[in-house]
């Protein structure tokens, strides 16, 4: 725009208000470079609005368009565009110049690039985080310090690049860069953690913001990426949560171990959780004694069990304590040998041997008792961290307390156990007593009844010449009957006392007895089985012309009874019983043997060794649980062993093995001796049992004596008293030793004050004891047991009273 | 700073407020001119104001850069960026050609 001076004067006015009102200051200059007009704007900036410039030399204009020009004198220093145009001005050649205050647009602009300035020195100089700017592309655009520092490029070699070189192959590989770059631009900003690489190809766990640059239209220019190297906060959150699993598995551990009391199923557990969750390649547990300074292998891991095989460790096996590892365990320290190659001591030679390389030995510490040592290696050397070592230190703490505890607990269950047999002991004893106590009130009673059918049946053997042999027979079965009683009762006691007597042995047949028991105990096996519907076939294995054995009749043929009776009740549904005899060895040193064999339910070892203890019985209120005592006791007397096969379901064999009598062994049977026996003897039999007193006043009778009797002691004495006074004195005294009121003892020493001469002998139930005591109590010239033989009650009357049968004749 | 020079024929002086673009733009110009024309027998003087701002009043400077022709005398002024050679020379009346 210029002003003309060929300007209509209409327009010259407008023009005129234009410049007049005009933002832009405009100018005219002339060629001399001296103001000739101003408009307001233009006087305004250049000297304030009071004053004028024109005529000011302000000089001639020559500026490229719109150039920027300072006013220094305006008060503050202003900033100007400058428009220049030649014109004409009065008719010469003038410049219009036109100004414009751009002040504030540059102080804008300066305020914008000083903050950009000082935010670019800030992010180049921060050292602590990688910042970066990315184009869309992920190419890297600026680089500052701290990027420098953490990934190890200078700015010039990484600029241009594209920052995927940070990640792992196989971040690369699997996409992630452009997949965060993706997100960051749908999102505006991303954030992830993960491990990324440094120039040297070490790694770092870094913490990565990603946001996105967009420009005033929202086109995507690029993105800003800061990084931050957490890699110890990781590691201290890694160590952090190793500690609490290490924590979490001392809890189950000691949890598990808590529940259990025997150290086999705690050292299991210990050992199963360190395999599984610490994947330890080799652990056992082994326990101490200080005493002996000596190791024992208790418990392997289940998986180091091969390798524990080719170690030759085997449980319950000795492990040497060698001077160095070992030695300093058992003191109670915890010793970590992170590289077994390079230690000569012979424990971690052998560990070693098999690949393993590092080793904890971890003492098993109670107060300042070591117990144990718990024993871990790895295949790798190195293997163990110090985290691990502390929880394995922790760990073995703990499991020795438990293995105190356990060793606890069974100290008070084996006192529990002693006491527990003990009073059981105690107990049996007491039944033992109770029962001895009853056996022998029964024996004396069984004796007494027994005396009149003994004395009777003998009698009449003797004086009944005229016998049928059928009646014989019977007698004599009834005289072998009383006999076996007899002994039967001597042998109740044998439960609770020593042997009373040596019974005389006589040679003994097999067969013979084999035959009998069977015929005795024929009601038991054929009668009331078949009651029960129970068919039970009994058949003999009889080897003939067995050579005889040394014995006591009686005893054998009860024990074969026993055995009997045992091979019916193992066969509650049947079978088929076996008696059998044999020779094994010469006729001369060899041994019979005996079998009783059934085909019954037969017998658990636990059972079989435990069949023949007094009490033990398996028939619960049917047995005694002394049947097979009594056949032990039995052989034990004879010098005969006893043996028993069997196994469940399978039948038993009770095997009876006597040793072949040698003839020095049999004593010849004496002869009764016919001469010497006295009669007409003024004899008192004295008893409070009337059936007793006439079968022995009868026996005696038939002898020729001269027989009277007294009902009890008090008669008995005042009788024998009154026969003195009479004059008519008894040659010799029979009384019983149990009578009420006045018994065998006192009537005995009544006689001897009365007539110490007269021979006194006291018939007892308990006869047999006595005798074997030899507890002939005082005024007693000789005890009878009970049932009284007339044999031997004759002997004893030819002893005493040889006077009287030879010389005085009432 | 060159100094004053009593044999010199030219004597500039180019006032600035700082080396502003504009400024640098305009000692690069006069440079140009002054090698090209008067080669030898000028002297150049920069001025700051920024260092001496009283000179601005006593030397009657309303906008920089200004140069001002010292010598020969009449003294002369232009105003700007000096990036119309021809019209500086006519201004600073610089006959054309080497003197």
């Amino acid at each position: 725009m210029g002003l003309h001076a060929n300007v209509p004067e209409a327009n010259e006015n407008i023009f005129k208000i234009f410049v007049e009102h005009a933002a832009d200051g405009m100018l005219v200059i002339d060629a001399g470079g001296f103001v000739r007009f101003a408009n307001p704007a233009a006087t305004a900036l250049f000297k304030g609005e009071t004053q004028q410039i024109l005529g000011f030399h302000i000089g001639v204009p020559v500026v490229e368009k719109a150039s920027e020009l300072i006013l220094p004198n305006a008060g503050t220093i202003r900033y100007v565009e400058m428009v220049a145009t030649d014109i004409v001005w009065d008719g010469q050649i003038a410049h219009l110049a036109s100004v414009r205050d751009v002040t504030e647009r540059k102080q804008a602009a300066d305020t914008l690039r000083k903050s950009e300035e000082t935010f670019r020195l800030l992010t180049e100089n921060v050292k602590d985080y990688a910042i970066m700017s990315l184009d869309p592309q992920g190419y890297i655009v600026t680089w500052n310090e701290g990027a420098r520092r953490l990934k190890g490029y200078d700015k010039a070699e990484i600029i241009g690049h594209s920052m995927e070189g940070f990640y792992s192959p196989e971040d690369r590989s699997a996409g992630k860069p452009s997949q965060l770059l993706a997100l960051a631009a749908a999102a505006g900003r991303c954030e992830d953690e993960g491990w990324r690489v440094r120039k040297d190809g070490t790694r770092f766990y870094a913490d990565v913001v990603l946001t996105a640059m967009r420009n005033a239209a929202g086109k995507l220019v690029g993105f800003a990426k800061i990084t931050r190297d957490i890699t110890q906060r990781e590691e201290a959150g890694r160590r952090l949560r190793g500690q609490l699993e290490h924590l979490t598995l001392l809890d189950r551990i000691t949890r598990a171990v808590g529940e259990r009391q025997d150290l086999n199923s705690i050292f299991q557990v210990v050992l199963r959780s360190l395999e599984d969750t610490l994947q330890i390649t080799f652990g056992c547990i082994c326990l101490y004694d200080s005493t002996a300074n000596a190791l024992r292998v208790s418990r392997i891991g289940a998986k180091s069990d091969a390798l524990a095989h080719r170690l030759q460790i085997v449980e319950q096996a000795p492990i040497d304590v060698d001077a160095n590892g070992l030695q300093r365990c058992v003191k109670g320290e915890l010793v970590y040998e992170p590289d077994l190659d390079k230690v000569h001591f012979p424990f971690p030679a052998r560990l070693a041997g098999v690949g393993l390389r590092s080793l904890v030995m971890a003492p098993l510490r109670c107060e300042s008792r070591v117990l144990g040592i718990l024993i871990v290696a790895r295949a790798e050397a190195h293997g163990f961290s110090s985290v691990e070592c502390e929880f394995l230190r922790q760990l073995s703490e703990h499991v020795a307390l438990a293995v105190q505890h356990a060793q606890l607990y069974d100290s008070l269950k084996q006192a529990y156990e002693d006491l527990r047999v003990t009073r059981e002991a105690a107990m049996q004893e007491e039944r033992l007593r109770a029962l001895g106590q009853m056996a022998s009130g029964i024996a004396h009673d069984i004796n007494n009844a027994l005396s009149p059918v003994s004395l009777y049946t003998e009698s009449l053997l003797e004086t009944e010449t005229n016998l049928s042999a059928h009646a014989r027979g019977y007698l004599e079965t009834i005289q072998r009957a009383v006999e076996d009683v007899a002994h039967t009762v001597a042998r109740l006691r044998d439960f609770y006392r020593e042997r009373e007597q040596q019974i005389e042995l006589t040679p003994v047949d097999a067969n013979l007895m084999v035959e009998q028991v069977l015929a005795l105990t024929k009601a038991r096996w054929h009668d009331q089985a078949l009651q029960q519907g129970v068919v039970i076939r009994v058949q003999t294995e009889l080897a003939p012309g067995l050579p005889r054995f040394m014995g006591v009749e009686a005893e054998v043929r009860e024990s074969l009874t026993n055995l009997v009776f045992n091979a019916v009740d193992a066969m509650p549904e049947g079978g088929t019983l076996t008696a059998r005899t044999r020779l094994a060895g010469t006729r001369t040193s060899g041994s019979v043997i005996v079998e009783v064999v059934d085909t019954g339910v037969g017998m658990d070892e636990e059972t079989r060794q435990k069949c023949m203890v007094p009490f033990f019985t398996t028939k619960g209120e049917r047995g005694t649980g002394l049947g097979l005592a009594m056949v032990f006791g039995m052989a034990e007397r004879h010098s005969a062993s006893i043996e028993i096969d069997s196994a469940p379901g399978d039948g038993t064999t009770a095997r009876l093995r006597f040793a072949v009598a040698t003839t020095a062994l049999v004593r010849p049977m004496l002869p009764p001796d016919p001469l010497q026996l006295p009669s007409n003897l003024r004899l008192l039999l004295v008893d409070d049992d009337p059936v007793l007193l006439k079968s022995l006043r009868d026996a005696l009778e038939a002898d020729g004596h001269l027989i009277a009797t007294a009902d009890g002691g008090k008669m008995g004495i005042a009788e024998f008293n009154a026969a003195l006074e009479r004059g008519a004195p008894y040659a010799a005294v029979i009384t019983d030793l149990g009578m009420p009121h006045v018994d065998g003892r006192k009537v005995a020493t009544a006689i001897k004050s009365a007539s110490p001469t007269t021979p006194v002998i006291l018939l007892t139930g308990w006869g047999q004891r006595m005798i074997a005591e030899q507890e002939t109590p005082s005024h007693v010239d000789r005890v009878l047991a009970k049932p009284p033989k007339l044999r031997e009650v004759r002997e004893v009357l030819a002893q005493l009273c040889p006077l009287q049968a030879l010389g005085l004749t009432p | 700073m060159i100094a004053e020079q009593p044999d010199h024929k030219w004597i500039l002086r180019l006032y600035v407020a700082g080396l502003t673009p504009t400024a640098e733009r305009a000692l690069a110009n006069i440079k140009t001119i002054c090698t090209q024309h008067l080669e030898g027998q000028y002297a150049l003087q920069v001025i700051d104001l920024l260092e001496s701002p009283a000179l601005a009043e006593l030397d009657q400077i309303f906008a920089v850069p200004t140069l001002v022709r010292q010598l020969p005398s009449p003294l002369r002024k232009i105003v700007g960026d000096l990036s119309d050679i021809p019209k500086v020379m006519a201004g600073l009346d610089i006959k054309t050609g080497p003197q």
